[in-house]
């Protein structure tokens, strides 16, 4: 064996301790593409409810303020939810409806858009930080797809294949809307394929 | 047991570093890390990840922008109302695009670009002014990605902005949002008949009501109620609601940064939350509604959530 290859696979030994980072880095990228749209959406929201703002303008701030609390509250998610999985996973759809619970069914549906939406984030950037043309197109879509399999796909099957004892079946239930609304609209603005639809 | 040491580290260390540069995750972090290290150099807003908030329009410090005479600005294929605005707008810094483009001349930028965006003009004032900018590629690659997520009208800058390179896109708000945010306010109608005198300008006054001193973020325009209000420029229904203080109220997003307010209603528009009004259609009729002392309209514009005083665009007539 090589030099290169045994420092791979002394690196591939320590992937547990850094790899949960990148998992929920690609999150973050793509819950950050969620909410620099969600704020406008909470504004007009807002805006529309009967309160008595001093001033027309303000439902617009507030709606910035929430969505960048819903952001960081998410991120924070991320951490907790890689670090919940459970050391056992599960090995039938039998063991794992025994584990059911609302986190760790929403925890999946989240993931997967919201992930997905991030790797796209990265592979624009890295077609961006190229000269233009077919070259970086190809460089560009290859990179979202080492990461949407290396990060996106193995933190979700981190998440639906070891799921945490819950202590009751409610787990998760005041995560439910924030989590959703994240990943609905990562799903709606964060995935190249509506167009194509 | 798949080994991709490597590759895993690799790809980590890239989504890590796309969180520390692009979003307020890693805004956080940088703010943690200059804490540590004392660094006491200027940190970046956490909402300045958020793309809507967009780069300070060029002529904003002014805040009152002269209107441009109607002779000032040669005619030429670019029309008006975004050739005078160019004229008023055009950022100290041009995108370098724009620099090569233009090359190095005797005569001022605005008259160079102007004379650049005659020769090219395509109808189109918005990509025009892009393309000036940063050229049909990035355009055309920010174009493409927004058709693939499926935006509304993926050839609208707004619409694919966060499509472009972060850098790119500041270069090209800064001259198109600039341009076409200033044509806008030039182009705005009066909501109401233009000869209503103000009651009440903009700037700090004395409230009628709470009788304490305060900043008056519009203009007051005493109408009976009833009188039927249009809108200050194309745009979209963004609120139609009611409190306590504007009364019922509408507000108008044209594009651009600009916003539109018209408060103290008496009846709201049929239309609801989101959809088109064009300019000059009526979007309401004004009333006393809220914290007010007598039947008028109290109209706000707003320059990314600035308001600024509307008067000096009222004799600026409608195209």
């Amino acid at each position: 064996m090589n030099v290169v290859a045994k420092l791979d696979a002394s690196l591939a030994v320590t992937r547990p301790l850094w790899h949960w980072l990148g998992q929920v880095a690609l999150v973050v990228v793509g819950t950050h593409l969620a909410a620099d749209r969600l704020d406008d959406d909470l504004a007009r929201l807002l805006a529309a409810l009967p309160l008595a703002w001093p001033d027309p303008q303000i439902p617009f701030d507030v709606g910035g303020v929430v969505a960048l609390t819903l952001e960081l509250a998410v991120a924070v998610w991320a951490v907790i939810a890689l670090a919940r999985t459970a050391e056992q996973p599960v090995k039938t759809p039998k063991e794992w409806a025994q584990r059911w619970s609302i986190h760790n069914l929403i925890g999946p549906l989240f993931w997967l858009p919201v992930s997905l939406a991030g790797s796209w984030a990265i592979a624009m950037a890295i077609e961006d930080a190229l000269p233009h043309g077919t070259v970086a197109q190809v460089v560009g879509g290859l990179v979202g797809a080492l990461v949407a399999w290396r990060l996106a796909a193995t933190g979700l099957i981190a998440l639906v294949r070891s799921p945490p004892v819950p202590r009751h079946r409610t787990d998760g239930l005041l995560w439910m809307v924030p989590l959703l609304v994240i990943g609905g609209y990562a799903a709606w603005y964060g995935l190249p394929v509506w167009g194509w639809l | 047991m798949r080994r991709l040491g490597f590759l895993d580290l690799l790809l980590v260390g890239l989504a890590v570093f796309a969180v520390w540069t692009r979003t307020p995750v890693g805004g956080l972090g940088q703010w943690t890390w200059a804490w540590a290290t004392g660094d006491e150099s200027e940190q970046t807003s956490l909402m300045a990840f958020f793309r809507s908030e967009g780069p300070k329009k060029a002529w904003l410090d002014e805040a009152i922008v002269a209107l441009p005479p109607d002779d000032a600005v040669p005619d030429g294929a670019f029309p008006e109302p975004y050739r005078s605005a160019l004229r008023y707008a055009l950022p100290d810094t041009l995108p370098p695009h724009t620099v090569e483009l233009l090359g190095n001349g005797d005569t001022p930028a605005a008259d160079r670009l102007l004379a650049w965006l005659d020769e090219n003009w395509n109808g189109d004032p918005e990509g025009a002014l892009e393309i000036a900018a940063i050229g049909h590629e990035l355009r055309d690659r920010a174009i493409e990605r927004a058709t693939a997520a499926g935006e509304a009208d993926p050839e609208r800058f707004d619409s694919h902005r966060r499509y472009l390179p972060e850098q790119d896109e500041v270069q090209v708000a800064s001259l198109v949002d600039s341009v076409l945010s200033l044509a806008t306010v030039f182009d705005l109608r009066w909501p109401v008949d233009a000869s209503v005198r103000i009651s009440s300008p903009f700037g700090d006054r004395i409230h009628p009501v709470t009788g304490k001193k305060k900043f008056h973020n519009g203009v007051d325009l005493p109408v009976p109620v009833g009188t039927d209000l249009r809108a200050a420029q194309s745009g979209t229904i963004v609120a139609a609601t009611e409190d306590s203080v504007s009364g019922r109220y509408v507000i108008l997003e044209h594009g651009g940064g600009i916003r539109t307010a018209y408060c103290h209603l008496s009846v709201l528009p049929d239309k609801s939350v989101g959809a088109r009004v064009s300019k000059g259609e009526i979007i309401g009729k004004s009333g006393n509604t809220g914290r007010s002392t007598g039947p008028h309209l109290h109209f706000v514009l707003r320059v990314d959530g600035t308001a600024i005083d509307p008067a000096p665009y009222r004799r600026v007539p409608s195209s």
